[in-house]
């Protein structure tokens, strides 16, 4: 009871923060679950985001992970946005399939299940605007951002990554700025230790959407995704790479690529003048890799069948 | 207890009074004629729609594509005499429409320039004075393009970007329409 009575109190003072805070406005809308347009938030603007994007189904395996990002954008500059995100991940799996790795061993073998919701990383960022989509031929802005986690985004297990991303955000208005497109590719650069292996990875998602405005506040669309890593992995006990895969190269320098993943599917976006939410549902239309588990066409171990995903942001 | 949840309730209730206040009209249609027109004793309405030869006209001169086939205009008087023309218009906002009014002299010249209604929570600085003004004194003609004929505000394009069209719009929407036609 008194936990409830304190709670409805934070609530409280919460709402009542919001409902004095300056009124100011948001640009830096997201119109899909991952594609991101060229728009940075105006100066002194704070935005709150709360996503979630549910990662469904793996090949033999009732698999669910729920992907759960807190963020907090600001406006430093008209053209730049620093920001800060927390990541929860939800997993909830089991299999009977001993190849479906690294989910099989996690959850303890044959008869084991996986279940559990843990506090993951975080991670911390800037966008930088450099050419805005409504006054120049085409709107760009470069994201750079460090992500560090504790948690593994496949099975769950605990492991140490840090990762440093790279993302450019293209995006192209027609219509009188009703029309929008935008592409946004993301290299990732991690270092991920787990018991007895050291994976140096580059990562690929590139992302890109189309979204028009059906009627005022609202935009309906159509999102890609790609996603693809390119590994060199380190058995720590012995000191030796893979001899299967030819090793990635940092920077810039792709070794074999071990899996990928593609994505296709359509969203929604609502806005009204202080928040905005968005919804999207995206299926994995084929996928694969040398060393991916494929089936059908599409790729079933580090991949999804579907991710649904939605997105509520509120102004401050 | 009951009193609890009720004051618990007003912030609630506050945060969406604010939501809600956000539709701001700052001037309604009588207001603006006396904004724009201060002497003025009445206004003729001269509105009308828009051919599909006119509109596409307007457009490929003013190189602003034309939403609505609907144009709002009225003469403005002083007695017997004629003072100018009073455009009430619309542009896409970020979410909403901007509501605007335009007003021309005898010579097809701004003399005025009033944000009626806007609806979104960032990018009003363009009802700014100074930054109205820079369209006071242009023609049909001018280029009036964003960032070299008229200031673009940081924070604030897309609103800049689309009443600067609109401007050039009704400019071209008078020349061909009212002065050639």
């Amino acid at each position: 009871m008194r936990l409830q009575v304190s709670l409805y109190t934070a609530i409280s003072i919460a709402l009542a923060l919001l409902a004095v805070a300056p009124m100011e406005g948001h640009a830096d809308e997201t119109l899909w679950l991952y594609t991101k347009g060229a728009e940075t938030l105006p100066k002194g603007v704070v935005e709150l985001k709360s996503g979630v994007l549910s990662r469904r189904g793996k090949s033999d395996s009732d698999y669910v992970f729920n992907d759960f990002r807190i963020e907090a954008e600001y406006g430093i500059t008209d053209r730049i946005t620093g920001y800060a995100e927390l990541l929860v991940f939800d997993h909830d799996y089991s299999t009977s399939n001993p190849d479906l790795q690294p989910f099989f061993d996690t959850q303890g073998g044959a008869d084991g299940s996986f279940s559990k919701t843990s506090i993951a990383g975080y991670e911390i960022g800037a966008k930088f605007n450099l050419l805005s989509p409504y006054k120049d031929k085409v709107g760009l802005a470069v994201s750079v951002a460090w992500d560090h986690r504790d948690k593994y985004r496949l099975d769950g297990a605990s492991i140490d990554q840090d990762a440093l991303e790279l993302t450019f955000h293209v995006q192209k208005n027609f219509l009188d700025n009703q029309l929008i497109f935008a592409f946004s590719p993301k290299i990732e650069w991690e270092d991920r230790k787990s018991p007895g292996v050291r994976e140096k990875e580059i990562a690929l998602d590139i992302a890109m959407g189309g979204s028009y405005r059906v009627a005022p506040n609202w935009y309906v669309g159509a999102e890609f995704r790609h996603q693809s890593d390119y590994l060199s992995p380190l058995d720590t006990t012995t000191g030796e790479y893979d001899p299967d895969l030819a090793r990635s190269k940092f920077p810039f320098h792709f070794g074999s690529q071990y899996q990928n993943g593609n994505y296709l599917g359509p969203t929604v976006h609502y806005a009204r003048a202080r928040w905005w939410v968005t919804g999207g549902f995206l299926w994995q239309v084929f996928g694969g890799g040398k060393f991916a588990f494929n089936r059908d066409g599409r790729n079933v171990d580090e991949h999804e069948k579907y991710h649904a995903g939605l997105t509520f942001s509120l102004e401050l | 207890m009951m009193r609890r949840h009720l004051l618990q309730m007003f912030p609630l209730a506050l945060l969406f009074s604010r939501e809600f206040a956000f539709s701001n009209v700052y001037l309604t249609p009588e207001a603006v004629r006396g904004a724009l027109f201060p002497n003025a004793t009445q206004f003729i309405d001269r509105s009308l729609t828009l051919t599909k030869a006119q509109a596409k006209h307007i457009a490929k001169a003013s190189s602003v594509r034309v939403n609505s086939t609907q144009v709002k205009v009225m003469a403005a008087y002083a007695n017997e005499h004629a003072l100018g023309t009073l455009f009430i218009d619309q542009v896409y906002g970020k979410h909403e429409f901007i509501t605007y009014a335009l007003s021309l002299d005898l010579s097809g010249t701004v003399s005025g320039l009033e944000i009626m209604e806007y609806r979104e929570s960032y990018g009003d600085q363009i009802r700014n004075v100074n930054w109205r003004r820079q369209f006071f004194g242009t023609k049909y003609g001018q280029p009036l393009r964003i960032d070299e004929d008229i200031q673009n505000i940081s924070g604030a394009t897309l609103s800049c970007v689309h009443i600067t069209n609109g401007v050039r719009r009704l400019l071209t929407t008078y020349e061909l329409v009212f002065v050639d036609g």
